[in-house]
């Protein structure tokens, strides 16, 4: 199976053990990738708080770079994602907007490129049965506590990775590796990743939220599938624990980390050294 | 801050503008309160987005723009998706803040605005984020000159904050500065024939 990829800035920076690990596991699936020439950033939340047509028309170059190589397109970030499906659903419509969106990019794109989230592509494409054959060491016992975030299903009408209120395809995958996912409360909550900077406040309340829900839980580590989800809940437990008058320790491991795990790599291999909150409870367990 | 309810602006003003670049009927809100229900940064907003909604409704205009509350939308799309009447307050917030760029008005906290300028402003220069940059360039025009300062020596260690921008292709650079330029043209265009 071949597949277009876009990278989105994250994954060169901050979450490079997502792009380390999905590698791993993508080459031992038989996927093969080619990188979608000369991308640029999608413009992520700031993009669209500045303005819609720039939005738009970032998520539109980047889309027609791909349309040459005739695959389908994947990304790993979920709000890369958002912003190219996005533009996909603006571009379709056609009309007055679509055609601003053309002059902008100086070029013609009609929407038609395909954009799929890294967790549709090994649920849906490669599917579970194939993902269960590569396990080596089932992840025995892990309670995982799986957390969406917001843009991977919101708004249905064009994020629609999984149902919108109740998606369970992370679910699934943790299922088909051998681990344990725990029944939760905040799966889809919001941990405000676009205040990095200007409202740690309520990074502190938003992800604290999460940390604690998934601790009441019983969860042994978080899954994510998104930089921003992971760099929020990472990074930012002490402040998050501070927040909410408690200490939260748990390790956050991106879905490819915990495949690697189970098909048999090290985890210094997947980039699990790399975190801010240790993983060690986890690969100590598992390995 | 006093509402005066002024039926001449009821159909025209912010309102129109806010339904031309959102794309939403903003009649169609009958204030269930779904939104703001669901919404995660309620806690810190002057008025809840029901309330913006129901402020456009009667007419409200530029000093909808001077609160913090349209910069607080964490654009979680939580109430796009629960709107019975398909509203996407999200989409709302985001045309509040772009017309508020483009009127040159900025909200109480300006560190919403000062990190969407600097986080565009790398991109700009480099078409991808360059992290560095927009840590240093945050703190030095925010006046928060030490916030993370802690975490960065960490994160560089690991090779996760880049010291060099990773400064993609000739060709995506080149592509990016056209579509800034021509983006900036067609929006003040846009909200010159608007008003």
């Amino acid at each position: 199976m071949k597949i277009a990829y876009y990278p989105g800035c994250s994954n060169h920076g901050t979450s490079r053990e997502f792009e380390k690990s999905a590698f791993l596991v993508l080459e031992d699936l038989g996927v093969e990738l080619e990188e979608v020439p000369d991308w640029i950033c999608c413009g992520a939340s700031p993009g669209h708080h500045s303005s819609k047509l720039l939005s738009t028309s970032l998520g539109a170059y980047n889309l027609k770079q791909a349309e040459p190589l005739g695959l389908p397109v994947m990304t790993t970030c979920a709000a890369c994602y958002h912003r190219l499906s996005h533009a996909n659903h603006e571009v379709a419509k056609g009309g007055e907007y679509a055609a601003k969106v053309n002059e902008a990019i100086d070029d013609t794109y009609d929407g038609k490129v395909k954009i799929e989230h890294l967790l549709e592509l090994f649920h849906d494409d490669i599917g579970l049965k194939k993902i269960e054959e590569q396990v080596r060491k089932p992840l025995k016992g892990l309670k995982v506590a799986c957390y969406y975030g917001c843009l991977l299903t919101r708004p249905p009408e064009y994020a629609a990775v999984d149902e919108t209120e109740n998606p369970v395809k992370m679910e699934a995958l943790m299922l088909a590796l051998g681990a344990e996912p725990v029944e939760w409360s905040h799966r889809t909550e919001c941990c405000g990743a676009s205040f990095p900077f200007s409202g740690k406040d309520i990074v502190h309340e938003l992800s604290g939220s999460v940390l604690v829900a998934a601790q009441k839980a019983g969860a042994d580590c978080v899954a994510v599938a998104c930089p921003m989800c992971h760099a929020n809940l990472d990074m930012r437990q002490k402040g998050s624990g501070k927040a909410h008058d408690t200490k939260i320790k748990l390790p956050i491991i991106y879905i490819t980390e915990l495949m690697g795990l189970a098909f048999g790599h090290k985890p210094k291999e997947l980039g699990l050294n790399l975190h801010s909150t240790s993983t060690k409870s986890v690969t100590t367990q598992v390995g | 801050m006093d509402y005066l309810l002024d039926l001449t602006k009821l159909r025209g003003g912010l309102r129109a503008e806010v339904e031309e670049l959102s794309g939403e009927n903003i009649a169609d809100c009958y204030q269930c309160g779904n939104c703001t229900a669901g919404c995660p940064t309620t806690y810190k907003m002057e008025h809840g987005p029901n309330v913006v909604l129901r402020l456009l409704q009667i007419g409200a205009g530029d000093e909808l723009l001077r609160l913090n509350t349209p910069w607080l939308c964490a654009s979680c799309e939580t109430c796009a998706t629960r709107c019975p009447k398909g509203v996407s307050v999200a989409a709302v917030m985001d045309a509040l803040r772009q017309i508020a760029r483009l009127r040159k008005i900025k909200p109480p906290k300006t560190d919403y605005v000062t990190f969407t300028k600097r986080f565009l402003g790398t991109v700009k220069q480099h078409s991808r984020l360059f992290e560095l940059q927009l840590g240093m360039g945050y703190n030095l025009t925010s006046g928060h000159f030490f916030s993370d300062m802690t975490k960065m020596p960490g994160l560089v260690f690991k090779g996760k904050l880049k010291l060099l921008p990773g400064r993609g292709t000739k060709k995506g650079r080149e592509a990016i500065k056209g579509i800034f330029e021509r983006v900036e043209k067609l929006d003040q265009e846009q909200s010159k024939g608007g008003k």
